[in-house]
């Protein structure tokens, strides 16, 4: 008896790693390895054009010497405004839409579908569109400002104040659909009979919304906030097709200061370096939404 | 009657706002059959009075379009299968299997989930680099083989499955592919959904991966190939919009089509966190 018992575990055991095999191997390859090697190589002072031969053990050096360059710091910067200006008007703008799409109205489907669409569409081809939506001198937004009587509107991507908003415009409307979809499952999981009650007692639409649904889609909002603010962290493509870190640096991120000093001047060992300390970074903001979601989310 | 004129006010209000999202979209196809000189008059003709097809014929000769549409749509087919076939088979595998280390695998490949792709990226350029993969498409595949969220998508997924469902297709004599392929994986129908949409705009709006891995103009994929259109045309925005119109014309039929199940999909299954 003892023994088919053992049989069966190491059968079921056999079973269960064969399921995960393939994840196993992606996960080693693709994650494991390359994290090891990055962190072997931010402690290497290696430059592609000396090959690997020309690479010497440098201790912490590359980790001074991203807190000492001045892009890193602009970068860091960038990335916070960015987050606090995109993220929270993201997840409102979202939560108030999928709310009032969650009731009944007209044309649902098809007014879902118009909001999704930014979502799927190619980036860079949207941020080719944009950049020309927003272009200073010739675009229609300022073609339709100076129509009403701004007589000299924003300067968007071309202008050090405006740039860093412009893209954070992009990326909302960009983001904006998904947001909205997945707001709307959580709303649809929230019982019918609570705002009844709330009517029965007189609550009219807006208390229902503050003391109803705000309440009972946090789960939602709070997965939405953490996946939103790793997102903003790693905006990239609409960085290097609008803007490509200017003017000045009032668009650097971080991870555009990565691409630029791995791929186009190839300094390896600093470039690895930064990449440790964003994740570290990107690590003790999640953790603090952890620790903070006590406060507000209720599951 | 208060109903219906509640209702009819919010459906416009939101639809006004489905309007202004698409905006952008309506314009570049406007534009892009404009002469370049009436790209920004003003006020904006939304339907030119003359169709100007000679910004599709520059972008067509001068950029290998066929190819890019070619690349992208085989590298997005890879995309969504790989991701499709291994996140179900984990997902399943951590939601109803039972095995040893399961649950220390699970929080280990779950923790990878903060960690910015950014931080693997020049390692792995040398690993491709070593396999002699640049240029190849293996390159913005295969790193899709592991997948932490879409993995911890279907198996949230999966734990909705009642155990009974398993059980009755053990003593019915399946064996766990069995009851995985037959019985479980047609109950994930709509999860699958909303994966595929999910991958394939992954796939299709791959950016960062081509930019670095693909040189060869050949072989590149429509996001970083449109890309080069800003630069090289970077006075002509007629031409840009056409180039822009050419990759976002197919994604938007294609999901014209498929919108119904692709939103369906997505707001049905387990994404709620």
């Amino acid at each position: 008896m003892v023994k088919r018992n053992r049989m069966k575990h190491i059968k079921e055991n056999a079973v269960g790693y064969s399921f995960i095999l393939p994840s196993i191997i992606g996960f080693g390859l693709f994650m494991a390895y390359p994290l090891l090697h990055s962190l072997f190589l931010s402690v290497m002072d290696w430059n592609m054009f000396k090959g690997l031969s020309g690479s010497t053990f440098v201790g912490l050096e590359n980790y001074k010497a991203v807190f000492e360059n001045e892009y890193f710091r602009a970068a860091i910067m960038n990335n916070l405004k960015f987050m606090v200006m995109a993220v929270p008007l993201l997840l409102i703008i979202s939560l108030l839409l999928a709310a009032l799409l969650n009731q009944k109205i007209y044309g649902r489907g098809m007014i879902r579908a118009m909001y999704f669409m930014p979502y799927i569409a190619t980036i860079t081809a949207a941020a080719v569109v944009f950049s020309a939506l927003f272009h200073p001198e010739f675009g229609p937004v300022n073609g339709l400002l100076k129509l009403v009587g701004i007589a000299d509107p924003p300067g968007w991507i071309a202008s050090v104040k405006w740039a860093l908003p412009t893209v954070a415009l992009f990326w909302i409307w960009k983001n904006m659909g998904y947001c909205v979809v997945i707001f709307l499952a959580g709303l649809q999981g929230i019982s019918r009979s609570y705002y009844e009650a709330a009517s029965i007692d007189g609550a009219n639409k807006y208390q229902q919304f503050r003391h109803i649904t705000v309440p009972l889609v946090s789960p939602t909002t709070f997965f939405l906030a953490v996946t939103s603010v790793i997102a903003s962290f790693q905006v990239f493509a609409e960085i290097n097709v609008m803007t490509q870190g200017g003017p000045g640096t009032s668009t650097v991120t971080v991870v555009y200061h990565i691409y630029d000093t791995a791929f186009k001047r190839f300094i390896m060992g600093y470039a690895s370096a930064v990449s440790w300390v964003f994740f570290f970074v990107v690590i003790c903001i999640t953790g603090l939404q952890w620790l903070g979601q006590k406060k507000w989310v209720n599951y | 009657m208060r109903f219906t004129m509640r209702k009819t006010s919010i459906s416009i209000i939101l639809f006004l706002i489905g309007i202004a999202m698409i905006l952008p979209v309506l314009w570049m196809v406007s534009s892009s059959f404009k002469y370049e000189s009436d790209v920004f008059k003003m006020p904006m003709e939304w339907i030119p009075s003359y169709f100007n097809p000679q910004n599709y014929i520059t972008a067509i000769t001068e950029f290998p379009y066929a190819a890019w549409y070619l690349n992208t749509a085989k590298t997005t087919i890879v995309v969504v299968f790989l991701v499709l076939s291994i996140s179900a088979m984990s997902g399943y595998a951590f939601a109803k299997l039972n095995f040893k280390g399961k649950d220390i695998i699970f929080f280990l490949f779950i923790s990878t989930m903060m960690i910015p792709i950014q931080v693997r990226i020049i390692p792995q350029f040398m690993m491709f680099k070593s396999f002699g993969w640049i240029n190849s498409h293996l390159t913005v595949t295969m790193p899709w083989a592991y997948n932490a969220f879409s993995i911890f998508l279907m198996r949230q997924f999966f734990m909705s499955i009642p155990n009974d469902l398993i059980e009755a297709s053990k003593i019915d004599g399946s064996n766990a592919y069995g009851t995985f392929f037959k019985v479980v994986l047609p109950l994930a129908k709509p999860s699958l959904t909303a994966l595929t949409v999910l991958s394939f705009t992954w796939g299709w709006n791959a950016y960062f991966g081509p930019l670095i891995y693909i040189n060869d103009n050949a072989r590149q994929l429509l996001a970083v190939g449109i890309a080069t259109f800003k630069a090289e045309y970077a006075d002509n925005f007629a031409i840009q919009m056409a180039g822009a119109t050419l990759a976002l014309i197919p994604i938007i039929i294609v999901y014209i089509i498929a919108q119904r199940q692709f939103i369906e999909g997505i707001a049905l299954s387990g994404v709620k966190g």
